[in-house]
């Protein structure tokens, strides 16, 4: 049956109901044979069964937990049985009666219609007949069906929401197991269900597993035979020290946490336009990671920087983790207030989600449209956390973002004091130059187009927007004109005596302004006033549908936290967020961030879904250990995240090797207990970095703009800009550490696209590894795996001597941080063999040594290309 | 020595994740999925697969496979970047005439972003009632035309936003922000890849340029990046890096590659239990393949004249979407799932503020040719009964001028046109009214997210069966609204 017959029955039988209602009939017993639908109400109705799913999917969009349109809630069982506004909905036995009936129906007298039209299709006659049978029948409404989540209840029931406990690290059989705290808890897993003890990794091994994970790096060949002949405790401890303190550390750790704050250069959709000095805060996490500054420190900075008593030009930058998502300009600079409204919702989702999720685990993004389905987390606490973000406004000229001043307040105030100051000036010296610049254009022999000239000619007082903002952009080229005028002789009586005087000083002023106003530039969204404007509920997550204001407040499963009052620059609302997620007594905040480490370590964590801590999470597979790293993080480790990766990298269990134990498989498949170190594919940053010190290119240079690598044109054709905004490539600076380069959302580099970097659009908790030919045809055929064989080949041939076996011996060496066994320096060698063979014999005449320099650089291609290059043992 | 060599038992799943994990993992865009397979079968390197042919259904490794059957398995987009005018295309409204140069009167803003607003101004383009249905076609399309009784259009389409880039975004993803993936990228992942050495999922772009958003258009979002749409060249060599490196004879070429699988596999065997590794191996050897199979895919040289010539080819106006129209037969021979075709893009589009007359005189011609041959070639070749054809854009165009008596239109989101066709479509119909003026929707509003439970249903989907786990949500194309599946459309 098409739709039209479908609304023609309904109809038909609506009348009907009228009808019969009005008569104060048994609406069923009149309903006539030919009317199908009501026949339905014969069989027995279960509320769970049959109700239940109707009303979840058609009614609590609207009408459950907060959502309580007209004060009608449908979800709790005394709430649905009170009614909403008008009253009750549902009379039991009297189905024809019930309002909520004739709404569904659509035969209310008042014409109203649930759901709305624009919430979806009317109900079908199959399921209206069910709602009719069911109260009918007396509304039974099991007094155990009410579908709330139980905030309350799972406050104090999921593991995540409980107050951490740090326990004594149990007692082990295995005696080095016993001495570290992470291996007792790690093997007492294991003796528990007999699992043996783990072997651990050869030295070689080990120093490509420390160098890889803590600095993205492979170890420089002496470091390797140094460590090998003195694979000593001490000595591991050194080596671990001295790459915490290496800068490529902080290069290598700020990429992980750049891929949770959604780090990119351009703000996506159409324009794309650059985000003004998004590198600052790139750099900022570099030298923050380096620095080992306090965890807690660093999450109030990147909140509420800017709300500190002594903001200044680093906290400011800090601040720029809330501006990294993304911003459709074209729709956030709309004259069209829906489109705008819509944009500015779409931004504080992205600041909330990204948030919660970051610095919580907690999937705050799903309460949205309505509570979270599953966790303790309501639609009120979503946009009670959306007022938090609510007061910052995004400094922009139209499509373009704004750059703005950094600096202490003091600065700021001072350079705001000195700007106006300037702008005075400068309208004197316009006045002053209007003389001339009428005589100017009088003589015919200015070039200035007809707008310029007719802005200008307008009294200063008179200018509307249009001719301020022409006057405005075309200063510059004025005056270039003027002082043209002023060199001819005719024209240079135009201006007095006095005048030129009073210009003279006036320029001499200004400059003495400019060098009090001349800060560095940075970009951050700031706060306006420090009253935070209203926040209101939004209806089904719809700007078009705003409903009652809400407070500023953290999640209430959490209790509630005493905001902080405005101070005479901002809201403080961020910094109440800040302070109240680093509070020692918050049960999330160290546990995530010390899962997050562990999992960088070993590819997993404890709880393997990062992000997510609530109760669709995954459990954690040591939750004791878990309790004990984030107490010991807070309260010895002082939010120290480099002692933290200390005391996990020196235990016995980040030392174990990857050995395959076909026992400890068929009780532990998943390895959840760790009895084996973990396979993981190294990431495309990684990779990409060790090709380059492999082949001697990799650049020191540390932070400052962003570097754009050869983007290949083919590529750029997806791209509405035709990738007109990336530069021209530089080899020495595309040649620096992959995390300066130039992330375009619309625009991916093909090898970060290929190589599965991470998703720029949301926070991303981890890298997905694919495993796909492209990936193949991009390592072996592309651009810049070819380029970097050949610089290796060179590199080869001036450092290892004439023979080709010390050739093969030093890219081993090189490239996989060990020596070549007999077997593959015989494969090598035939290899070499052949292609210079095959060289020879080809038309193009090379020399013998470009022959040698090509073979090698064929047999370095398969080199980089190999399993053993981008997995650690 | 770290390591002991154990014997590797083929015939377990990976380590470390379930089976359904590692598929996500290896992802099934591109020369993926099956390798699990392979595996498990019959040893890493033994089995070949036969490049060209297509995979039966039975043998994919889609996540969730068909919910129920349906005869389409394949999806050409025709994408109208900009957004066409649906009064000057589908549909017609004689109405205009009378309110000609008179100002709008509904209860909605008209125009976009502060463009002039304009006054109602008819069609330059006469309609006239096609094929034995009758279906009224503007005269932009004498090709198209002729296959009026397998259309269905759909003329009450609206969506959420009158800007282009979330605009695009939503009639690929059904969501206005990036990071959601795209209908073709739920399609590789719901139903699998049939041809291990071609993408599922093609699109060609403009030559002048990509759509606004660019590559957020076919995403993966928060799948994995081998889902998302693999752009394609229609001539020379079609995915980056496919060729041979300059220099590099095919004889090196080959001879690395051996070189390069003898390593790996003795890195391999004293390291059972990794997957991962034998995935690895596995992916250059299909990258190897592939170097041969896509090249031949995309040889358009190697049809008949009469083929080319069919298509456009030979005239300047229609040769390069013909080659596309043209190459998407031949990758939907080959098992490519989805081709999606941009008309349009850079700085030329549909987006026709100026004069419409002209922009859509000249887009169609371009376009409309090729479509018709493509439609043409899939019946007789036996494709068509498998193939959902789809046509539009982003949005439609107002009713009305930019400026009085300008030829140019706004954009529109408050109705427009789209239309479907192919395998499981009833054709030779128009679903849904606009207005009286051809603004507004008013009968059967189709909602984007309806639109795509419709084609969705067509592959033999259900949106809501068909998830994706994502930020603790179970992800669907069609959202969270209430979005139903427009059966008239069906045959």
């Amino acid at each position: 049956m098409g739709d039209d017959g479908m609304k023609i029955l309904v109809r038909k039988w609506a009348v009907r109901l009228v009808v019969a209602v009005a008569c104060g009939w048994p609406v069923l017993a009149a309903a006539p044979s030919d009317v199908p639908s009501p026949a339905a109400v014969t069989k027995d109705i279960d509320f769970v069964r049959d109700i239940q799913p109707l009303l979840r999917a058609r009614c609590y969009a609207c009408h459950s937990h907060d959502l309580d349109e007209a004060e009608l809630r449908l979800d709790v069982k005394e709430r649905a049985f009170a009614g909403g506004q008008t009253g009750p909905v549902i009379l039991p036995g009297r189905s024809a009666e019930s309002l909520l009936v004739q709404l569904v129906a659509g035969v209310d007298a008042a014409g109203r219609r649930m759901p709305p039209e624009d919430e979806g299709a009317p109900l079908s006659e199959d399921q209206v007949a069910l709602l009719r049978a069911w109260i009918d029948q007396g509304a039974k409404w099991p007094a155990d069906a009410d579908v709330v989540v139980d905030i309350k209840k799972l406050g104090a029931s999921h593991w995540a929401y409980q107050p951490v406990v740090r326990t004594e690290p149990p007692q082990v059989d295995s005696a080095i197991w016993a001495t570290h705290p992470v291996d007792r808890f790690i093997r007492a897993a294991q003796e528990d269900v007999g699992l043996k003890e783990p072997a651990v990794a050869t030295p070689n091994s080990l120093v490509r597993r420390v160098y890889f994970n803590l600095i993205g790096l492979p170890p420089p060949p002496d470091v390797v035979d140094q460590f090998a002949s003195d694979p000593s405790r001490q000595a591991y401890e050194k080596l671990i020290d001295r790459l915490l303190s290496s800068p490529a550390y902080g290069e290598r750790w700020a990429r992980h946490w750049l891929d949770l704050v959604r780090y990119a250069d351009t703000n996506g959709y159409e324009v794309d336009g650059e985000k003004p000095f998004a590198w600052r805060y790139r750099d900022y996490v570099v030298a923050a990671f380096n620095d080992d500054k306090p965890y807690d420190q660093f999450v109030i900075e990147q909140l509420a920087g800017d709300e500190l008593e002594g903001a200044n030009p680093e906290t400011f930058i800090a601040t720029g983790y809330i501006r990294m998502g993304q911003w459709d300009a074209e729709r956030g600079a709309s004259v069209q207030k829906s489109e705008m409204l819509d944009e500015r919702a779409n931004e504080l989702d992205d600041m909330v989600s990204t948030t919660a999720q970051v610095f919580l685990g907690l999937t705050m993004g799903c309460a949205r449209c309505h509570d979270h389905k599953f966790d303790a987390l309501s639609a009120r606490d979503y946009y009670s956390m959306a007022a938090i973000f609510n007061a910052l406004t995004r400094p922009r000229q139209g499509r373009a973002e704004k750059p703005r001043a950094l600096g202490t307040r003091e600065q700021l105030a001072a350079k705001e004091k000195a700007d106006a100051e300037i702008a005075t000036r400068t309208l004197t010296i316009d006045d002053l130059f209007l003389d001339l610049l009428n005589a100017w254009l009088d003589s015919g022999k200015s070039k200035l187009s007809e707008a310029i000239v007719a802005a200008w000619k307008e009294p200063r007082g008179q200018r509307g927007k249009r001719h301020k903002r022409v006057v405005q952009d075309s200063r510059a080229e004025v005056i270039a004109e003027l002082n043209k005028a002023k060199d001819i002789a005719e024209f240079a009586d135009k201006l007095s005596a006095e005048a030129r005087a009073d210009l003279a000083r006036l320029r001499e002023e200004i400059a003495f302004f400019k060098t009090a106003a001349d800060l560095p530039q940075g970009y951050y969204l700031w706060e306006p006033s420090p009253e935070a404007p209203p926040t209101h509920f939004l209806i089904r997550g719809s700007s078009k549908r705003p409903g009652e204001e809400v407070p500023a407040a953290v999640p209430a499963v959490f209790g509630s936290t005493k905001f902080l009052s405005p101070s005479a620059y901002t809201s403080r609302r961020r910094l109440s967020l800040a302070r109240w997620i680093v509070r020692a007594d918050n049960p999330l905040t160290a546990r995530v961030i010390v899962n997050r480490v562990w999992q960088r370590h070993y590819g997993y964590g404890l709880v393997r879904s990062v992000s997510d801590f609530g109760v669709r999470g995954d459990a954690p597979s040591h939750p004791q250990l878990l309790d004990w790293l984030s107490d010991w993080f807070v309260n010895d480790g002082a939010w120290s995240i480099k002692r933290l990766q200390r005391l996990i990298m020196t235990s016995n269990a980040y030392r174990m090797s990857k050995r395959w134990d076909e026992a400890a498989y068929d009780v532990d498949p998943d390895n959840r207990l760790l009895w084996r170190f973990p396979y993981h594919r190294i990431e495309m940053e990684a990779i990409r970095d060790s090709i380059l010190a492999v082949s001697g290119k990799l650049s020191q240079k540390m932070g400052g703009p962003s570097t754009y690598p050869l983007f290949p044109d083919d590529a750029k054709r997806g791209s509405f800009h035709f990738g007109k905004s990336w530069k021209e490539f530089d080899e020495a600076e595309a040649s620096r550490r992959t995390i300066y380069a130039y992330i375009k959302r619309t625009m991916v580099h093909p090898m970060f696209d290929v190589l599965d970097f991470c998703d720029t659009s949301r926070s991303a908790d981890r890298r997905t590894v694919t495993t796909v030919a492209p990936q193949a045809l991009l390592l072996f055929n592309g651009e810049f795996v070819n380029r970097q064989a050949g610089h290796l080949a060179d590199r080869l041939l001036r450092e290892a001597g004439d023979d080709p076996r010390q050739h093969v011996e030093r890219a081993y060496r090189l490239a996989l941080s060990r020596r070549p066994t007999t077997e593959e320096i015989d494969d090598m060698m035939s290899f070499l063999v052949n292609e210079e063979q095959n060289l020879r014999g080809a038309l193009e005449k090379l020399t013998e040594d470009e022959i040698r320099k090509r073979a090698l650089a064929q047999a370095c291609r398969v080199l980089f290309n190999l399993n053993e290059f981008v997995y650690t043992d | 020595m770290d390591y002991e060599a154990t014997h590797f038992e083929l015939n377990r799943p990976p380590c470390g994740r379930t089976r359904r994990e590692f598929l996500w993992q290896l992802g099934g865009g591109f020369a993926a999925l099956p390798l699990i397979d392979l595996l498990s079968r019959d040893g890493f390197f033994d089995s070949r697969l036969r490049a060209g042919t297509p995979k039966k259904d039975a043998d994919l490794e889609g996540v969730t496979g068909q919910h129920f059957p349906a005869k389409a398995k394949n999806v050409v987009f025709f994408f109208m970047n900009g957004g066409p005018s649906q009064v000057d295309t589908f549909d017609p409204k004689p109405a205009l005439e009378k309110y000609r140069g008179k100002a709008y009167e509904g209860d909605i803003q008209i125009g976009s972003n502060g463009r002039p607003i304009g006054f109602l101004e008819p069609s330059a383009f006469e309609f006239s009632r096609e094929g034995q249905s009758g279906l009224p076609i503007s005269s932009l399309y004498p090709h198209v035309s002729k296959f009026a009784d397998d259309l269905c259009v759909i003329r009450s389409m609206h969506c959420d936003t009158p800007t282009h880039s979330p605009g695009i975004l939503q009639m690929n993803s059904g969501s206005v922000v990036f990071g959601r993936p795209s209908l073709g990228a739920w399609l590789s992942y719901g139903l699998g890849n049939r041809n291990d050495n071609l993408p599922s999922y093609v699109v060609m772009t403009d030559p002048r340029g990509g759509p606004r958003g660019g590559a957020g258009a076919w995403s993966a979002g928060f799948m994995p990046a081998a889902y998302q749409g693999t752009l394609f060249r229609s001539q020379g060599s079609p995915v980056l890096d496919l060729a041979t490196p300059k220099g590099v004879s095919l004889t090196t070429q080959k001879r690395s590659f051996e070189l390069l699988e003898r390593l790996n596999r003795r890195h391999l065997k004293v390291r059972p239990g990794d997957s991962e590794l034998a995935g690895r191996i596995k992916s250059y050897e299909l990258a190897y393949n592939m170097q041969t199979e896509a090249a031949e895919a995309v040889d358009v040289d190697r049809e008949s004249e009469r083929t080319k010539e069919a298509y456009g080819l030979n005239n300047e106006l229609t040769a390069d979407y013909g080659r596309k129209c043209l190459l998407t037969r031949r990758l939907l021979e080959r098992g490519v799932r989805y081709v999606q075709l941009y008309s349009g893009g850079g700085g030329q589009s549909w987006d026709a503020h100026e004069d419409c007359v002209k922009n859509h005189t000249l887009h169609a011609g371009e376009t409309d040719q090729p479509m018709a041959a493509l439609m043409q070639d899939l019946k007789s070749r036996g494709l068509w009964d498998e193939t959902l054809i789809v046509w539009g854009g982003e949005f439609g165009r107002t009713p009305s001028s930019e400026g009085k008596g300008k030829p140019g239109r706004d954009h529109n989101h408050y109705g427009f046109s789209m239309w479907l066709a192919g395998a499981g479509v009833k054709g030779g119909q128009a679903i849904g009214a606009t207005d009286e003026v051809g603004f507004k929707a008013v009968e059967k509003r189709c909602h984007v997210g309806d639109f795509h439970a419709t084609i969705l249903h067509l592959l033999g989907l259900d949106h809501e069966r068909l998830t994706y786990v994502h930020e603790g949500l179970e992800q669907r194309l069609t959202g969270v609204q209430h979005r139903r599946v427009f059966r008239e459309v069906l045959v």
